[in-house]
């Protein structure tokens, strides 16, 4: 099943060597940083903020900060050669899962996809630079950037035998395409099924904001929604209204909402036309809206009503919003399932999310952020922390 | 009964007012038809609390995305009044459209075609070359949109002979007697656009005159877009090698079936009596002349089906009547290709 020849043929470098680490050793946090320092230097900076974001993720403060929340008195060391498989979609997602993998302290296999982006060349050009210094030699000869076509079957199966671990990033189409794919035996796989996201917003708190914190409120929601096109996991679609019913108020927060969309937003001509699509197509397969609100075509919102039930095969498209009066946060327990992934909220305390998810029996939400946070990027997604579960915990008694 | 009348007269000398009311009368009565009809397009009515009693400007009724017809069986008659169901062309069964067509609403596409037809061929039946395959091989239990063109199109010539063989190939034999025996006068091509390029002009070799042709042809550029011909360069090229000057492109789409239109002497598509175009913005708002935008479509044919006020997934643009030298009344616009596909963003497949 192993084909040790063809394997560094694929690979293309014969110092190729599977090495592990201690996680968060010194080597790999100095290469982060040295990553940051150089991706600040890029002039066009300004104009791509997941670059931004990326170069605040990946510098010094930031890592010993993720060290510090690692700290679990276990000793470990990281699993060996980690295949990563990375979306073509989320332009910066790949450079994420390389550092997942190497602060678990791995050797990685990056399947970057074949889509050219902007963004994708910056970093590949910084990591290529950095990668070259000689201090990292041993980590140029443990992790490979490779590209090519997912339909290139004879590359995954030829990495997947080899490796002690998959970082499979979905969605649910592409995890039963890999996992056809042996692994060896003591192998993990991590898998990112499709997921959904919603929010949860207190009536009351809103209605207290002022006019300039009621824009800012839209402004991070409209990040969170659009920034994506809505088709991340963890864009919301759902916006439940938690306390006294006051369409005032919800209305306020959407015509806001409109008007950064308005002001900011790009549509493609496809983009109106799926948007267009999807409306008609929820409208026909799914009963219980009461009111469909369109702000031309920048925004959609749907009034359910209160028969409704299940809401997991709702989906909007490029800022398209189901809403729903609730008395209180408990309410949206029923509507919770599997395949919920993040709750933006807006208007309660942690506390009271954490007693309202602990304490519920939920099978879903794996994650409450703050609006506007949603698209953050940490190693604990999707309900596991990617830099544990990638690493070996050893127990010497 | 509109269409019994429509169909006696050219299809293009009609007053622009005299089109107007009948429009505003029609695009009532069919939304009314089809609410009273068809479920799913009852359930966007009422949805999107569009009422059906007010007087309106044509702009303002609802349109259905093209798209619809593909993820529905969208139909306004019962099982068994279904005469004729149309699938378009495409690959994967997912992204097919289906259109349902009874009896009469068959039978007034092909009046309509014809009385659009007669104005570029005449009242006779020419002779008919088809760059295609010969539909008979095919099973048509529902026809693909390709032949079922090529059947549609089929009665307004005689003596069809059907030049490529089932793997494609041209039979330049078949050509050559065809031509000797009636390239000395008027006869009628018909095929699709990129087909014809392909065999044609890639592929034939051979040289033969085609002077006395009349070549029809649609089906979308895309293909050809990709090895940069326009329409231009194509009829330029037909005329070199063939000496073919009369080359006539349409544009139509499987959802109207029937009014299509046909391209001027001065390059533009023009609406007929049957049809109505509006460019629209973004936003919707309807773009005036000269400016580009998404295409919809409104037809007064589709009784059996609701797709008489369709969104296309085309970008297009209506040109004013002064730049064209013809005499057809009618809107004269020109279609751009698809809309342009836009990067796909979020967690989804890997490619």
């Amino acid at each position: 099943m192993q084909d040790k020849k063809k394997f560094y043929k694929i690979l293309d470098n014969k110092n190729f060597q599977v090495k592990v680490f201690k996680p968060f050793n010194k080597l790999c946090i100095e290469f982060l940083e040295d990553f940051s320092k150089e991706l600040k230097t890029y002039k066009n900076l300004k104009s791509h903020p997941d670059l931004i974001y990326l170069m605040f993720w990946s510098s010094k403060e930031k890592i010993k900060k993720l060290e510090k929340d690692h700290k679990d008195n276990k000793h470990r060391l990281g699993r060996g050669l980690i295949f990563h498989i990375c979306p073509s979609n989320v332009p910066t997602n790949f450079v994420y899962s390389l550092f997942f993998g190497l602060l678990s302290g791995n050797s990685n296999i990056i399947k970057i996809s074949s889509e050219n982006s902007k963004e994708k060349s910056i970093i590949i050009n910084i990591l290529n630079n950095i990668f070259k210094k000689p201090k990292y030699k041993v980590l140029k000869n443990s992790n490979i950037l490779t590209e090519y076509k997912t339909q290139n079957t004879e590359n995954t199966e030829i990495f997947s035998s080899f490796c002690d671990g998959r970082v499979i990033w979905g969605g649910n189409k592409t995890i039963n395409e890999i996992r056809k794919f042996w692994i060896p035996e003591r192998s993990i796989d991590i898998t990112f099924a499709d997921r959904y996201s919603m929010s949860v917003i207190d009536l009351k708190k809103l209605k207290n904001l002022s006019l300039n914190n009621l824009k800012i409120l839209s402004k991070k929601f409209y990040y969170d929604a659009y920034s994506m096109n809505q088709a991340a996991c963890n864009s919301p679609h759902f916006v439940f209204w938690s306390g006294k019913k006051d369409k005032k108020i919800q209305n306020k927060f959407w015509k806001e909402l409109n008007n950064i969309v308005q002001d900011k937003f790009t549509f493609d001509d496809t983009h109106i036309v799926d948007k267009y699509t999807n409306l008609m197509k929820n409208i026909i397969i799914h009963d219980n809206f009461n009111k469909i609100d369109m702000y031309q075509n920048n925004l959609y919102v749907i009034d359910v009503n209160n028969k409704i039930n299940i809401i997991d095969d709702i989906r909007g498209k490029n800022g398209t919003f189901f809403q729903k009066n609730i008395k209180n946060l408990s309410e949206i327990k029923k509507f919770i399932s599997k395949k919920c992934q993040t709750l933006t909220y807006f208007g309660f305390e942690k506390k009271e999310l954490e007693f309202f998810l602990l304490n519920n029996n939920l099978k879903g939400v794996d994650r409450a952020v703050a609006i506007g946070n949603a698209l953050n990027i940490n190693p604990i997604w999707d309900g596991f922390d990617i830099i544990n579960e990638l690493s070996r915990i050893i127990t010497i008694e | 009964m509109i269409i019994e009348k429509l169909i006696k007269k050219n299809p293009f000398v009609i007053n622009d007012n005299v089109k107007l009311k009948i429009f505003n009368k029609q695009i009532n009565f069919l939304t009314k038809h089809h609410y009273d009809n068809c479920k799913e397009y009852k359930k966007i009515i009422k949805n999107i609390n569009f009422k059906l009693d007010i007087k309106r400007k044509i702009e303002d009724y609802p349109m259905l995305p093209v798209r619809l017809f593909k993820e529905f069986n969208l139909k306004s008659i019962s099982e068994k009044k279904i005469f004729k169901k149309l699938v378009s062309s495409g690959t994967a069964s997912s992204e097919l459209s289906k259109i349902y067509l009874d009896k009469l609403n068959s039978n007034n596409q092909i009046k309509v075609l014809n009385s659009i037809m007669k104005t570029v061929l005449g009242n006779e039946r020419m002779p008919m070359l088809i760059i295609d395959k010969d539909p008979k091989n095919h099973d048509d239990k529902s026809l693909n949109a390709r032949m079922a063109a090529i059947n549609g199109f089929s009665i307004f010539g005689k003596n069809h002979c059907f030049v490529l063989d089932n793997n494609g190939r041209i039979n330049n034999q078949k050509i050559n007697l065809f031509l000797k025996r009636f390239g000395t006068s008027n006869f009628f091509i018909f095929g699709f656009t990129s087909i014809i390029y392909e065999s044609l002009i890639l592929k034939n070799m051979k040289k033969y005159k085609l002077t006395n042709g009349i070549l029809l042809h649609g089906g979308g550029w895309k293909k050809l877009e990709e090895l940069k011909i326009d329409n231009k360069l194509y009829k330029k090229k037909l005329r070199e090698k063939y000496n073919l000057k009369n080359v006539i492109n349409y544009y139509g789409m499987i959802e109207q079936t029937g009014s299509i239109f046909i391209e001027c002497k001065c390059g533009y598509f023009i609406t007929s009596i049957f049809s109505k175009i509006l460019i629209r913005d973004q936003n919707f708002n309807v773009l005036k002349n000269n400016r580009k935008g998404l295409v919809q479509l409104i037809s007064l044919l589709p009784t059996s089906y609701p797709g008489h006020n369709i969104l296309t997934e085309d970008i297009g643009e209506i040109i004013d009547r002064s730049n064209c030298k013809c005499n057809h009344k009618g809107t004269r616009f020109l279609i751009h290709g698809r809309a342009k596909k836009a990067e796909i963003r979020g967690c989804s497949d890997a490619r």
